[in-house]
């Protein structure tokens, strides 16, 4: 075996990688948070004693009181189980979503990046073409057409996201395609194959890895604008954005009611980015060193 | 009128048209009148039409009444008053009509106002190139709806203006003893000369729109979110002159920034956001309220295997009876849309009390009614789709009825459509099961509820149940053609209780309203069952 | 590099073409029944529909509407909409100003809060002002534009009207005159928090890009140089690491100008200003397809400027893509 077929970045990158997330306090609190709002999110509807569309008599009723934690909404249903519900779905849909921009990111863009050529310029113009539409449009047209059930939006929310885990994927292995070690595997005569699963991807990973919780948290924001926009999710579908859309009217007064679940998507969305961050810091060796 | 989008809700019943009496800005018109601001509520920001030829909105239609005086109008009490006319006639049973005129009204250019002004009107309005949505009103005249989609000429026969007598006369299609209350609706609207040739386009430059009304408007129009209507008291006109010296309509298309502008002191009144009638009316006060004629129900469809038909009557009234109207009405609206016992609203001449199965809500017959048709044969049925356009709070709506009919044991599901268009058309071809709906009044006669909504002529119409019902269909025919006030109600009520009592072909859940938060300076606030804001009577301290 | 230029311009014609295509496609055929707006809302009878319908050319097949829409875009004419017979061209003449203005705006304050939290997190890091500052810059990745817009309606206007603090009220109607185009002559106040919640988004993010692209320069040989050659830190910081890390920002920031389409709808849409996004967005809920289409011409355009400015700078800093880009053509 040549020592060109090393997989470049050793067990000890990964273990320097683990320890250096873990130095990171910020990251650390974002950790927690995640593993919280997982947590609630998995056992709240069965501690609740409320369904998320059952309607009870209490309207608006205040939270922190016994019966309803945080409180009812409008139409008397209990706001705890909405949230836990609210949560699950959020991330259900972020992690799927973000499962297929990436793997269409990966294989577009690793395409596109690694052959180049006319490939190149056809995945790269295609991505132009999309990227230039403006989102919201992409939203509203397919939503428009085939409602706005669970894999529609989850579509909707794909079409809008691909094309960056697409770009960054394409760039990051021309980058790592043109580093010393992969021309000399091929010098040597690896087959393309295993250049690509043994040398680029590997080197390729640690962007993906980024991008990835950067990915959810865009998602998990992007599904609550669509929400606002009237092109998401829809009663009494228990989204957090749904919930948020609708208690903008109680802004004003009865702000618990917009406060909780829009407290849950930023703590949710937040705890992604901070974590996302750490990895950053900890996957990216440049920065070693900086605090 | 049919009141189903988002935007037509929300400018029905959250917001209405609010205005508002402004700060102590002084025109230059009338130093010691007050000026308005109006934070409007348009549907998606823009309103469609202020030109009477074209508008088919309400606030639309609202403004163009401010601007243009018809022949007859509805007051703040329901009374039919002539506006432009001075006395109506018929001597052949209702088949022709004669108008007679008041004299020496002007329209704001200067130029008379007289018969032949209608006919020029008319003529534009009703135009195949005008293309107006509206333009079927006319249709009741004979001859003109083969003018409007250009298979005939104008039909001077039937609208002959005398403009020396003052009369214009017009013959119908079939006879119809309500022709005086139908060509009260902004369509009829009289127009100038210079207006004859202006096309669809004429609003954007505000110069051009011409009218007889209270109002003018002051200067080009910015009818999208964020622009705004200006109109000023007409300097010609006829009338009793309005008590403000301008009003501003500062168009929003978003409820809680309409909100939060009146409250944060930028206009005098604004629109409701929904779920806080209460809260705010407590808060600025009830004089922005008024029930209005038109009724949200649900309708089955006809043709449905599960829920049409006479044979599935039972579990039909079982729905009727178990939908708590009371907590629709109070959850939802909070008192201001209320729960009705008909499909007639009350104010409606024609309308008695009590026409459905129940008012609020009967469980103990919702429970045995549906024990009935389940011993028919019948098994719990697969989930009831309850369809509705999607956007205007109506899911909570179906919710609330969803847990009603869980009560009874009946399963019901929410059938959401995105968009308008594609409900309605679907609803149409006869796709629903339990179908969202409702109607508010073009003119106030029971016949702009029963025949549109229920006959048998109407279906692919508005008839989105697709019923159809021989008894029906002859109390109604029966009732068009008489010129006996008292008999064609009575047949109208028969009617009714044949199609929501005996056929339930649809279950009525509240009444409409409009509810518009004030500030304090706004004394008088006249608004009219057609949900028509009298701007110009509005009174500001 | 001149015929690169050449090819990547093409490109982007051949970009925005396929891109309106696509919405013309999405908005005038996929829909099936464009006057669905019309008679969604009440049942017209045939004879109205089919005056809708040839009054707007819809009667007409559909590749005939879209050479004819091609024909009159050429001519400058956008076409009407569906909705009320207003101007598409007027329609974006309006929308457009009243978004550049609020992106200009909010793109001063954006400019101001990013240097400042930028600077400051790089030049005390780990001071107290740099973790407030990456609590902010953090945080606010995590709310959505419509919650801040409407959290700063509510703080900014319907709280100080109620407790009669009017110095604090910036909860204004949008200025109606203007002078040099962009300096508002009347009710200065209105523009301040919508061009804020405009600001903050991104300014977040160019801060956090700004700190950690000042931070990889601050380690290079030459800063190091710089100091040590005795230079003050404030000539160090400005004339050199502000210079170089300020390359890889402003080429994220192009892109970001992408996305900020999103962050105008929101914005408009909550303060309700007649600007490009939230007209977009409330006529494509309307299907009012000639409003969509014409103004998403423009998004598209500019978003194709932008990204060629962009590659075209990435040649300009990076031979090697230039080369790489030779090769392929």
């Amino acid at each position: 075996m040549s020592e060109f077929e090393q997989i470049p970045q050793s067990l000890s990158y990964w273990q320097d990688v683990r320890a250096r997330f873990f130095a990171n306090k910020i990251s650390i609190l974002g950790l927690v948070m995640l593993v919280l709002l997982i947590f609630i999110g998995i056992i709240g509807p069965f501690i609740s004693g409320w369904k998320y569309d059952e309607l009870g008599p209490d309207i608006l009723s205040a939270p922190f009181q016994k019966g309803h934690w945080f409180g009812t909404d409008d139409l008397g249903r209990d706001l705890f189980t909405r949230v836990t519900y609210g949560i699950r779905l959020s991330l259900t849909v972020a992690i799927i979503v973000t499962i297929i921009s990436v793997f269409v990111g990966v294989t577009l863009g690793g395409l596109a990046g690694y052959f180049g050529g006319w490939i190149d310029t056809l995945i790269s113009r295609f991505i132009d073409t999309w990227q230039v539409i403006p989102f919201v449009l992409i939203g509203f047209a397919i939503i428009t057409v085939f409602g706005s059930s669970f894999w529609v939006i989850v579509a909707a929310l794909v079409f809008t996201g691909w094309y960056s885990t697409t770009r960054l994927f394409r760039a990051s292995v021309m980058q790592v395609k043109s580093l010393e070690y992969v021309e000399a595997a091929r010098a040597t005569g690896a087959t393309t194959k295993r250049i690509i699963l043994r040398h680029i991807g590997p080197n390729a990973i640690p962007p993906i890895i980024v991008v990835l919780a950067f990915s959810v948290a865009g998602a998990i924001l992007s599904e609550s604008v669509y929400a606002f926009l009237g092109v998401g999710f829809r009663e009494p579908t228990p989204s957090l954005g749904v919930m948020i859309s609708g208690s903008r009217n109680f802004l004003t007064e009865k702000p618990f009611v917009f406060f909780i679940p829009g407290s849950v998507l930023v703590l949710l969305t937040l705890s992604i980015v901070l974590i996302g961050d750490g990895l950053r810091d900890a996957l990216d060796p440049k920065l070693r060193g900086v605090k | 009128m049919k009141v189903l989008s988002l935007g037509k809700r929300s400018v029905a019943v959250l917001a209405a048209v609010g205005l508002a009496v402004g700060g102590t800005i002084v025109s230059a018109h009338a130093a010691t009148a007050p000026t308005y601001i109006d934070c409007q509520l348009f549907s998606a920001g823009e309103p469609d039409f202020i030109d009477p030829a074209l508008t088919s909105t309400l606030v639309g239609a609202n403004l163009a009444t401010m601007l243009f005086d018809g022949l007859t109008d509805t007051d703040a009490s329901g009374n039919l008053y002539g506006e432009v006319a001075s006395k109506w006639v018929t001597k052949d049973g209702a088949k022709t009509w004669a108008f007679t005129l008041k004299k020496n009204l002007k329209f704001s250019n200067g130029e008379a106002v007289l018969p032949s002004s209608f006919v020029t009107g008319w003529k534009r309005a009703f135009a195949a190139s005008m293309a107006s949505e509206v333009a079927y009103h006319s249709y009741f005249i004979a001859g003109m709806e083969e003018y409007n989609t250009g298979k005939g000429g104008w039909p001077s026969a039937s609208v002959v203006a005398d403009d020396s007598a003052m009369t214009l006369t017009i013959k119908m299609v079939n006879p119809t003893a309500d022709w005086p209350s139908i060509v009260g609706h902004s369509v009829f609207s009289p127009i100038p000369t210079t207006m004859a040739s202006a096309s669809s386009k004429v609003e954007e430059d505000g110069t051009k729109l011409v009218g007889n009304g209270p109002f003018m408007l002051e200067k080009a129009i910015t009818k999208r979110a964020g622009g705004e209507v200006v109109i000023v008291p007409n300097p010609n006109y006829g009338g009793k002159a309005p008590l403000l010296s301008r009003v501003t309509f500062k168009i929003s298309s978003d409820v809680n920034a309409a909100y939060n502008a009146f409250a944060s002191g930028q206009c005098d009144n604004g629109p409701i956001p929904a779920g806080r009638y209460t809260e705010l009316l407590t808060k600025w006060g009830t004089k922005g309220v008024k029930t209005t004629l038109g009724t949200d129900y649900w309708g089955f469809n006809w043709e449905d295997p599960t829920v049409g038909g006479t044979q599935n009557k039972y579990l039909r009234s079982a729905i009727s009876k178990a939908i708590d109207r009371t907590q629709i009405s109070t959850v939802i609206y909070q008192g201001v849309r209320k729960p009705a016992s008909g499909l007639l609203p009350p104010g409606l001449p024609g309308y008695k009390a009590g026409q459905g199965l129940t008012s609020s809500r009967d469980l103990n017959g919702a429970i045995s009614d549906y024990k009935r048709w389940l011993a028919l044969g019948n098994k719990t049925p697969a989930p009831i789709r309850l369809s509705y356009n999607d956007g205007a709070g109506w899911d909570k709506v179906a919710s609330i009825i969803i847990a009603n009919l869980k009560d009874v044991g009946i399963p019901a599901k929410l059938d959401p459509y995105p968009a308008d268009g594609t409900y309605f058309s679907k609803m149409r071809s006869g796709k629903g099961q339990m179908i969202r709906a409702g109607w508010f009044a073009d003119y106030p006669i029971a016949d702009n509820f029963l025949f549109p909504l229920l006959h048998t002529k109407s279906i692919d119409g508005d008839n989105l149940e697709r019923y159809s019902s021989v008894t029906f269909d002859a109390l109604v025919d029966s009732a068009r053609s008489t010129t006996n006030k008292s008999f064609a109600q009575s047949q109208y009520r028969r009617a009714e209780v044949q199609a929501l009592r005996k056929d339930v072909a649809l279950t009525q859940t509240v009444n409409r309203g409009i509810a518009t938060v004030l500030a304090a300076s706004t004394t008088s606030f006249p608004i009219t069952p057609l949900g028509m804001i009298a701007f110009d009577q509005i009174v500001k301290n | 590099m001149f015929t690169y230029t050449i090819k990547r311009l093409l490109q982007s014609l051949i970009v925005v073409w396929a891109a309106v295509t696509l919405m013309f496609a999405l908005f005038f055929i996929i829909p099936g029944d464009p006057i669905s707006l019309k008679s969604g809302e009440k049942s017209l009878p045939p004879g109205i529909l089919a005056n809708i319908t040839a009054k707007y050319g819809l009667d007409q097949p559909t590749y005939v509407q879209y050479f004819r829409f091609w024909g009159h875009l050429f001519k400058g004419d956008l076409g009407y909409s569906y909705k009320n017979d207003k101007s598409v061209n007027t329609i974006l003449h309006d929308g457009l100003s009243t978004s550049a203005r609020l992106l200009f705006w909010g793109a001063l304050l954006q400019l101001i809060i990013a240097l400042t939290v930028g600077l400051t997190s790089a030049i005390k890091r780990g001071s107290l002002g740099d973790r407030i500052g990456t609590i902010f810059t953090v945080g606010i990745q995590g709310i959505p534009v419509f919650v801040s817009g409407l959290l700063a309606q509510y703080l900014f206007g319907v709280l100080p009207f109620q407790m009669h603090w009017d110095w604090l009220n910036f909860f204004k109607p949008w200025p109606q005159s203007w002078t040099a185009g962009v300096i508002p002559t009347d009710s200065w106040k209105g523009i301040i928090l919508p061009a804020l919640v405009v600001a903050v988004v991104d300014a977040a993010f160019i801060a956090r890009m700004l700190r950690s692209s000042l931070l990889e320069v601050l380690r290079a040989d030459y800063i190091r140089t710089a100091f040590a050659k005795g230079l003050s830190a404030r000539r160090v910081w400005f004339h050199h690491a502000l210079r170089n890390a300020m390359i890889p920002v402003v080429t994220v920031y192009g892109t970001s100008l992408i996305a900020i389409f999103g962050v105008a709808v929101q914005t408009e849409k909550v303060f309700s200003l007649p600007g490009m996004g939230s007209t977009i967005a409330d006529s494509a809920l309307s299907q009012d397809a000639p409003v969509v289409l014409g103004l998403a011409i423009v998004v598209i355009a500019f978003g194709a400027v932008v990204n060629l400015v962009v590659d075209l700078s990435y040649a300009l800093i990076d031979p090697r893509i230039k080369i790489d880009s030779k090769a392929v053509h």
